[in-house]
């Protein structure tokens, strides 16, 4: 006879192999389920291909596309046939795109499940629409944008940002700073989406000092709201901007004196007039840092004691950036370095040595 | 009867691949599909290409390395870069490394292929 003790235990080793047989199991099916997807996916964007190709050419007309590729109404795969093409299409091939979405009923479907379905189908139709610059989705995005759903106020902002109108823009950069987590890098980069059209648009918005006060609706920080259009400036290199950042730097706390640095480094030039001296000197070693990097844009000698002196620098970035803009600015700066290499100051000695032996493998002189 | 002119099309996202060489070949032209920067090289090098359409992000050897190569063995073969738009240093260092066009993603390929028309005819 077995002891009751063993045969409870037998069984629970039972119930846990059954369970772990059964996940197994699902698990398996599962992978196969998926990998027969995939094939079928294949096997049918490789026919919608072929309609697709000819259609842009103008050998299959409009109707007969949509008959063809729109039969089996299976939206989901047809956007992810479409969503590559439409990411590097412009003019009459986007166009014919967008009317073949249109005629195959994409479009309606995922209007429909902007207004009326769950949380991923939100996203996804914003972002299908956002892509298909279907603008009369936009009043439906811009609700969205006030969700408390963090992925659907990052789905609306990347749609509305695709959808090619600038109108939205700030009420987007507004959203993704005080709705989700972002980090300012993390939103500029939806942001840019907008595309260089939006500069004017931010240009204005830093003109206003009234309008730089208000992005404290939604919990905005404003620096980091300012940041974020100072970063978009520099991003699409809008040199227009040039006097206003100068203007702003006048008056400009240590982030946004970063930001304003960082924007002319991207632009690739600095405003005429511009006085280095106090930024090469600012007690903020980001701000000296960038600036060094700004410097290089000019060449001015005038500031080659200043970046002598920033060999000895506290931080060590600093201390390497002004060694490399040294080693940038020809004679007089190799001239520099060799000199400090001989110095008492153990770190300008140290960067100034690491600064040339770069040289002899990249030679200046 | 002539041969048609073959072009390289290097492009690592397949449906637009695909869609050049499509275009191409309705021009009249023979299109060679390489999908990484390690088979175009191969190609441009080994094949009678007329011209190559490269873009610069592919995966083994970006298209920068691959014209660096190609314009050393094959100094005057006439090449088309592709990039897009936030790369633009890249593509500033294609042309400097003798790149003949460029154009940034989005695009309209019926554009590129009259870039091609035109690279093709100055050669």
């Amino acid at each position: 006879m077995i002891d009751p003790y063993l045969n409870t235990l037998l069984n629970i080793i039972a119930v846990l192999a059954a369970v772990i047989i059964v996940l197994l199991a699902s698990m398996v099916l599962i992978r196969l389920f998926s990998a027969l997807n995939k094939k079928k996916y294949r096997l049918k964007a490789r026919e919608w291909e072929e309609i697709y190709l000819n259609y842009l050419h103008g050998d299959l007309d409009l109707e007969k596309a949509a008959a063809q590729m729109g039969a089996d109404k299976r939206y989901y795969w047809l956007w992810n046939f479409f969503a590559p093409y439409l990411e590097v299409l412009e003019g009459s091939d986007f166009d014919k795109t967008k009317a073949l979405c249109r005629e195959i009923g994409l479009i309606d479907y995922y209007k429909k499940k902007l207004r009326r379905g769950g949380t991923a189908g939100k996203a996804v139709a914003a972002r299908v629409l956002g892509a298909l610059r279907c603008r009369e989705s936009v009043a439906e995005m811009l609700k969205l944008l006030q969700s408390k759903n963090e992925l659907l106020v990052q789905a609306a902002a990347q749609g509305l940002a695709k959808s090619g109108e600038p109108g939205p823009f700030f009420q987007a950069a507004r959203a993704l700073l005080g709705n989700t987590f972002f980090t300012y890098e993390g939103a500029a980069e939806i942001l840019a989406d907008f595309g260089k059209k939006i500069c004017p648009h931010i240009a204005r918005f830093l003109e206003d000092e009234t309008a730089q006060a208000a992005p404290g609706e939604n919990g905005v920080d404003p620096s980091a709201y300012r940041s974020v259009m100072i970063d978009l400036l520099g991003f699409f290199k809008y040199r227009e901007a040039l006097p206003l950042l100068q203007k702003m730097l006048t008056q400009a706390d240590e982030e946004t004196t970063v930001h304003i640095l960082k924007a002319f480094i991207n632009i690739g030039e600095l405003p005429a007039e511009l006085d280095l001296k106090p930024y090469l000197e600012h007690p903020y070693w980001v701000v000296r840092n960038f600036s060094v990097r700004a410097w290089k844009l000019t060449d001015d000698r005038q500031y080659l004691p200043i970046l002598e002196k920033l060999l000895s620098d506290r931080n060590w970035w600093v201390r390497f950036h002004a060694a490399e803009a040294l080693r940038g600015a020809g004679r007089p700066g190799l001239e520099i370095l060799q000199r400090k290499t001989a110095a008492g100051d153990q770190a300008a000695a140290s960067i100034s040595s690491y600064a040339l032996s770069r040289n002899e493998v990249q030679p200046q002189l | 009867m002539t041969d048609p002119k073959q072009i390289l099309v290097a492009e690592d996202d397949p449906g637009l691949n695909r869609l050049i060489s499509f275009k191409l070949e309705k021009e009249g032209y023979k299109a060679l599909t390489a999908y990484d920067g390690k088979a175009a090289l191969k190609t441009a090098l080994e094949e009678n290409v007329s011209a190559v359409i490269l873009d610069i992000m592919m995966p083994f050897l970006d298209g920068i390395q691959v014209l660096k190569k190609v314009r050393t063995a094959k100094p005057h073969l006439p090449v088309i870069v592709l990039s897009i738009k936030s790369r633009e240093t890249d593509l500033n260092q294609a042309l400097e490394l003798g790149a003949n066009d460029y154009m940034t993603k989005p695009f309209q390929p019926d554009q590129l292929i009259g870039r091609l028309k035109q690279v093709l005819g100055n050669n």
